[in-house]
């Protein structure tokens, strides 16, 4: 972890450029007052003592002459002797602004020009001494009187030089002061701009880096957070920007939710599995009503989802089937665990009903109680169909498609408890193909077939409803006829045959005629047991053999002794 | 009340003193003056004739006339009259006048100078010079 990318160190980087850019202009701000400051100083110090001094000059001078006039005037020689006190003082302030002015790098006046000044006054202090000591005597002296009209004129004269001086030096103390107040306006401008200018530039590199540090990663992130609600994906981020705080929230962000998809199972996978069940989902509230389905299910029931969420789930079931989701299902799923395959009718919207294997399970709260129930449907009409061909295959004789020898039992089981329980008779005809062997043999087995079908089918044209053909294998058939009134019904019944079966028959390109032998056993006169009953009509039809074929012949009691001694053998030779 | 003080003054000597005359130089062209030009010559405004010469201002200081002159001519006292002239030798504007003790001294100046001008008490008028009217 490097504390050059942590947002800690960007934040103090910026308030490092802030602090540069008030470092600058402070200086700048320093810089500028300080030239300000010298410029004052050099007023303070130079100019403006320059400038009193002329003032003071002027103001002297006039004073002086002032008093000159007053002594002249008045006569005062007294006063006259003390104005020239003042010449000193005048001289050495005029000796002081010329050293001045020198001294100073760039005078505003010339140094030749104020001491012309100095001497010129020099001269006239010293002539004034001397005139103003006589003034007493002007009337009575014209040279006096000449010369005190040339020193009025040279006091004239420096009058005008002084004045000039004077207004030369406050005219450049004032041009001095107006161009410090030129100077001002402009530092003041200049640093307000450049303190607006560093305020500029700080802000935007602060914003600029605010929003590159933390603004964009920031926004990058919530996009991620959003995209990985939404979709449950989320981007890598950079590896690169995983330098500062926010970079390593964006990476412990992505590495949760790479742990939460190895971790969790998402909506989307679970929805997927749902979506590719075969099987109908269908979610039942406790009260009953449907929560959730799938696809499968609004396939095999032909309803749309809006229509079936909230509707009562018995309404998938057929009428007879209802009670199944009644509130005894939550109690047996409760009390004996999950259902599986129990074998239902459904009904679809338009009515159409269709079996299905019904299973479901309880769905609870983490907090344990019952949320709901899971029902899986599976649509078990292909099953059925099997179903009904093995059990066709089972039971029918697959060649001619009577019934074969397991049902022919089965039947005759029923016949017997029938007419036990009725108080009724039945018979038992067994039959056998007189010279089948002969026609398989000589024709062939397609050939032997096709008779075989022949006679299944004319033997069914001949008995009545309720009555059943069977095969038992070989050229041998039965028939059990149930609604006989009595014995002599099933002779003439036999009798019918016989003439049906010797009817000739076209057989690939031959015609054929048929013979059959049978035997006839009658409930309970001869048994009332199935083997008895067939053994009984067997041992007829060979009797009925034995008489010439295409014949039939009823077991009789005077059969009973043989037919004992012929079993009995059989028995034994097994 | 010194205005009043000195009015009463002047209409004193006015009643009681004789009246003065300007007097100039025989050759001198001027016949007649106003009494502003007499005022500005005498005040040192106006120096030259009308030809370009230099007037020679001659004050008669015989006490009656000068003040009279003085006080009616430059509406002056001879002692601010003096004090006026000092102050422009002083600044050097011009020599103080030339000052004569009486009639007599200010006739014969002017009779011998051509460029001068006076005044003299009415009486004294005589050949030596040439009176000036005044208005």
């Amino acid at each position: 972890m490097s504390d050059g990318g942590s947002i800690r160190s960007r934040i103090w980087r910026c308030v490092l450029v802030a602090l540069i850019g008030y470092f600058v202009a402070t200086m700048a701000s320093f810089y500028l007052n300080m030239s300000q400051y010298d410029r004052l100083s050099k007023l303070v110090q130079v100019h403006f003592p320059q400038a009193t001094l002329g003032n003071d000059i002027l103001y002297t001078f006039k004073k002086q002459t002032e008093r000159y006039e007053e002594a002249f005037l008045t006569g005062e020689s007294e006063l006259a002797s003390q104005t020239d006190g003042l010449s000193a003082d005048l001289s050495s302030m005029l000796d002081a602004l010329l050293g001045a002015i020198k001294n100073s790098p760039h005078p505003q006046v010339s140094p030749a020009y104020v001491q012309k000044l100095r001497d010129e006054y020099r001269d006239y202090a010293h002539i004034a001494s001397n005139v103003y000591a006589h003034v007493s005597e002007v009337e009575s002296s014209l040279d006096l009187q000449k010369e005190i009209a040339q020193l009025g004129r040279s006091q004239r004269h420096l009058l005008a030089g002084f004045t000039d001086l004077d207004k030369r030096l406050n005219t450049f103390l004032i041009s001095e002061i107006e161009e410090n107040k030129t100077k001002s306006l402009k530092s003041t401008i200049f640093l307000g701009t450049l303190f607006v200018l560093v305020l500029l530039t700080v802000t935007l590199i602060i914003d600029r880096v605010a929003h590159r540090l933390l603004i964009t990663p920031l926004a990058k992130l919530q996009e991620n957070v959003h995209k990985f609600s939404r979709t449950q994906d989320a981007i890598r981020p950079e590896q690169a920007s995983a330098r500062d705080e926010i970079g390593r929230l964006a990476k412990a962000f992505w590495e949760m939710t790479q742990n939460l998809k190895v971790t969790t199972v998402s909506k989307k996978y679970v929805d997927n599995i749902i979506k590719n069940m075969t099987g109908g989902l269908v979610v039942v509230s406790p009260s009953g009503t449907i929560q959730t389905v799938n696809q499968v299910t609004l396939t095999m029931f032909g309803y749309t989802e809006d229509e079936l969420l909230g509707k009562m789930a018995a309404s998938l079931l057929t009428p007879e089937n209802e009670s199944l989701f009644s509130s005894s299902l939550i109690n047996t799923l409760e009390k004996n665990g999950p259902m599986k395959d129990r074998e239902i009718t459904c009904l679809t919207k338009n009515g159409r009903r269709f079996p299905a294997h019904f299973s479901g399970s309880a769905m609870h709260h983490e907090a344990g109680s019952l949320e709901g129930i899971i029902c899986v449907f599976n649509d078990i009409t292909e099953l059925k169909k099997a179903e009904h061909t093995l059990k066709k295959m089972a039971h029918y004789d697959a060649l001619t498609g009577v019934a074969n020898r397991n049902l022919f039992f089965e039947k005759l089981e029923n016949s017997i408890r029938d007419a036990q329980r009725e108080e009724r008779i039945f018979a038992l005809l067994y039959l056998d193909l007189d010279k089948f062997k002969a026609i398989n043999d000589s024709m062939g087995h397609e050939i032997g077939d096709l008779v075989l079908k022949t006679v299944a089918s004319r033997l069914q044209e001949v008995v009545r409803t309720g009555d059943m053909v069977a095969r038992m294998g070989g050229d041998e058939f039965t028939i059990i006829l149930n609604a006989l009134h009595s014995a002599a019904d099933a002779e003439i019944l036999a009798k019918k045959i016989t003439k049906t079966i010797a009817a000739p028959f076209a057989a690939n390109g031959f015609v054929c005629t048929l013979g059959v032998s049978i035997g006839i056993s009658l409930f309970p006169k001869d048994g009332s047991h199935t083997e008895i009953l067939v053994n009984k009509a067997d041992y007829a039809m060979y009797l009925a053999k034995a008489a010439g074929r295409n014949t039939f012949c009823r077991f009789t009691e005077e059969h009973l002794d043989n037919y004992l001694a012929n079993s009995q053998q059989r028995d034994h030779e097994l | 009340m010194l205005i009043t003080l000195s009015l009463l003054l002047g209409s004193t000597f006015f009643a009681k003193a004789a009246d003065y005359i300007l007097v100039v130089n025989k050759e001198n062209p001027v016949d007649r003056l106003t009494h502003q030009d007499v005022k500005d010559i005498f005040l040192g405004k106006k120096t030259k004739w009308g030809n370009e010469l230099p007037i020679t201002i001659v004050m008669n200081t015989n006490e009656e006339i000068h003040e009279r002159f003085t006080r009616i001519m430059l509406q002056k006292s001879p002692v601010q009259l003096s004090v006026y002239w000092k102050k422009i030798l002083y600044s050097g504007g011009g020599m103080l006048p030339l000052a004569v003790k009486d009639d007599e001294a200010a006739k014969s100046y002017v009779g011998t100078h051509k460029n001068a001008i006076s005044y003299i008490t009415e009486d004294a008028l005589d050949r030596q010079v040439k009176k000036v009217e005044t208005r």
